[in-house]
């Protein structure tokens, strides 16, 4: 087995309900994903909100089963692997810093925590490692016995990034992790991270809605729509020549420095994906600028997790596409 | 210039905390002209939402505000009456997160039109019709179905659209936008900002923008103020500011954002070596310089403003250097 991440097939279901009186609905939350991750690499997962992406993050942290599908770490379902091992190897930094360290808890106490939980090395060998990873995330050493209040939000994320490296994990699981950071310490951010998998050999999945902050970071990019991976490629492939409209009005959309562009027309109209109504044939079809009778019928064939592409009509050879 | 619709004359806000007066905004100046969009640009904390909430006087309890002159199409906003006349009439506001500015409680109909009769006055028939007409305006279909919608049946681009439309509503000619998108997909954001210089044109609005996104500002700034702990640092078009960036701040900041096709794909990025200054006490000197490469002694003195046309800088080093 080569790749150290994998998913087959994941799908997940959420039963809504839709008021008292009504039939509970079933949202598809994420529709049969295929990923494939080498060590050293980052994957990006890029979409609108309520594509999938913080439900595939929950299920590539254990947090939340699959409906059907699975998850292999190394060619191991993560369902068969101890809760214990997996959290060893597989660590999550999030979005927000504010929420996600305990504001009663030193940073040395947060930073120890997953060793204590482990139960790794005495008190003394734990608070050595602690200052080691702290050292390396860029924490000044004084900044152990202090609360998470009195740290700005870039050293927030230094702790929640702390905590997540100071188990020496293979994989980490990056959602939305500067996002809530101003530019400045965003680059802070981005930075380290790119160094600390240079240092450590550490494997990212990184989502984001940044496009540039992804196009920046990643190796590969997946392109999500309504539960489904609609492009997958290298951040070249994707971000250079897209071929699923929905990932080109994605890119149009995004507001990177260039003075001459201008606010983008980017021919989306106003309807909104509903997860709960997904259309039939392609998904994207009822946005789409480039919709032809095909779309709106049959489905276009899924993504080839081997090969990358995107799931289009237009993209789809014409034999497949006559199909 | 036109005339300016707006103009500001050393506003500072200053803030009462456990540790002392925080000075929030330290005397800024600036003109907005009728149909022009201003951005104010800088990061957390560099005082660009107190100096939006201060013109509407919406600054909390423990703000002060004081300025030589705040004038609105020539009527002085530092005196009440006159502010209470031109608030949400002629000058109107729209927030990030729409769902904490509209009222759970109510239909936003009702919210739509309860602004309207307040301040313009005349029936409620005539005030749901305005409201109709106006979301139709901002892009939403079937309004007169929508008016009796409540604000969480709204997906967040619709809201708001909502927020944007209940702004307009008394045909106002200023609109303070303070990160009016930041909370929103980048499609849905895309589309925002689309209708919001559409509506410019069209109505002959004049805005300020106030963000912390480069991005978004490079696209749709005609003039930018970039802000720094409190003060203007720079200021000038969106080319001059882009282009010919001449403060060493605004230099760092826009280094440190990622800009496919110009920064190659994993390098570093820039940074600014350590974190904001204080804000409570005297600033002597140019609040920037423990962090500056350029840094010298005598950016502890007065710092001199310098001119290029329409683009300043409050530095004393020149464009280059």
């Amino acid at each position: 087995m080569s790749y150290l991440l994998e998913t087959v097939g994941l799908t997940r279901r959420f039963q809504v309900g839709q008021g008292m009186f009504k039939p509970k609905a079933t949202l598809h939350a994420l529709n049969g994903v295929d990923l494939r991750l080498k060590k050293g690499q980052v994957l990006g997962i890029v979409g609108e909100s309520g594509c999938g992406k913080s439900t595939l993050a929950k299920i590539l942290l254990g947090l939340l089963a699959p409906s059907e599908g699975s998850v292999l770490l190394d060619g191991k379902d993560i369902g068969t692997i101890g809760r214990m091992d997996f959290t060893r190897r597989v660590q999550p930094v999030f979005q927000d810093p504010f929420s996600s360290l305990n504001p009663r808890k030193t940073i040395a106490d947060i930073v120890t925590m997953p060793l204590r939980v482990h139960g790794i090395g005495t008190d003394a060998e734990r608070r050595k490692r602690a200052a080691g990873i702290m050292d390396m995330v860029g924490l000044p050493a004084r900044f152990a016995e202090r609360y998470p209040k009195e740290l700005s939000g870039g050293q927030r994320q230094r702790v929640a990034i702390a905590r997540a490296l100071v188990m020496n994990p293979d994989l980490i699981i990056c959602d939305e992790p500067t996002s809530a950071l101003d530019a400045s310490v965003q680059s802070q951010i981005l930075n380290l991270l790119m160094d600390l998998k240079r240092e450590l050999g550490l494997t990212y999945v990184f989502i984001s809605h940044n496009l540039s902050v992804v196009e920046h970071l990643v190796d590969q990019v997946a392109v999500m729509y309504l539960g489904r991976v609609v492009e997958l490629g290298s951040t070249a492939q994707v971000f250079d020549a897209p071929q699923h409209p929905y990932t080109r009005a994605l890119l149009d959309s995004a507001l990177t420095v260039a003075p001459s562009l201008g606010v983008p027309d980017i021919g989306l109209g106003t309807a909104f994906p509903n997860p709960l109504a997904i259309p039939p044939g392609c998904p994207f079809q009822p946005r789409c600028p480039r919709a032809f009778d095909l779309c709106s019928r049959v489905r276009p064939h899924p993504v080839d997790v081997a090969l990358g592409g995107a799931a289009c009509h237009l993209a789809e050879e014409p034999l497949r596409g006559a199909a | 210039m036109l005339k300016p619709l707006l103009s500001v004359r050393d506003l500072r806000v200053d803030l009462n905390t456990r540790s002392g007066v925080l000075h929030a905004v330290r005397g800024i100046s600036f003109d907005v002209a009728p149909g022009e969009t201003l951005c104010i640009v800088g990061e957390s904390g560099c005082g660009k939402s107190m100096t939006s909430l201060a013109l509407m006087d919406l600054l909390p309890r423990v703000a002060r505000r004081s300025a030589d002159e705040i004038t609105f199409d020539g009527q002085d906003l530092t005196r009440r009456r006159i502010a209470g006349k031109l608030r949400g009439r002629r000058m109107a506001m729209i927030f990030q997160e729409p769902m904490t500015a509209l009222n759970p409680a109510f239909t936003i109909g009702d919210q739509m039109v309860e602004a309207y009769l307040y301040h313009v006055g005349g029936t409620r028939a005539q005030a749901v019709d305005r409201a109709a007409q106006m979301l139709e305006k901002v892009g939403i279909g079937s309004a007169r179905s929508r008016l009796g919608q409540y604000p969480h049946q709204l997906s967040g681009g619709l809201r708001q659209r909502v927020m944007i439309a209940m702004a307009l509503m008394t045909d106002p000619e200023l609109l303070i936008a303070d990160e009016p998108t930041t909370a929103l997909d980048v499609t849905i954001q895309a589309q925002i900002l689309r209708l919001l210089k559409d509506l410019q044109q069209e109505l002959g609005l004049a805005i300020i923008l106030i963000t912390h996104d480069l991005g978004l500002v490079s696209r749709i700034a005609d003039r930018i103020v970039v802000m720094y702990a409190g003060a203007i640092v720079e200021e000038g078009t969106a080319a001059e500011i882009f282009d010919r960036p001449a403060h060493p701040y605004t230099r760092a900041l826009i280094d440190c954002i990622p800009q496919p096709g110009k920064t190659e794909r994993g390098a570093p990025l820039g940074t600014i070596p350590g974190v904001v200054p204080l804000l409570i006490g005297r600033q002597d000197g140019c609040a920037f310089r423990d962090r500056c490469s350029l840094a010298q002694p005598r950016c502890a003195d007065d710092i001199p403003t310098q001119d290029a046309g329409s683009h300043h800088w409050v530095c004393i080093h020149g464009g280059q250097a």
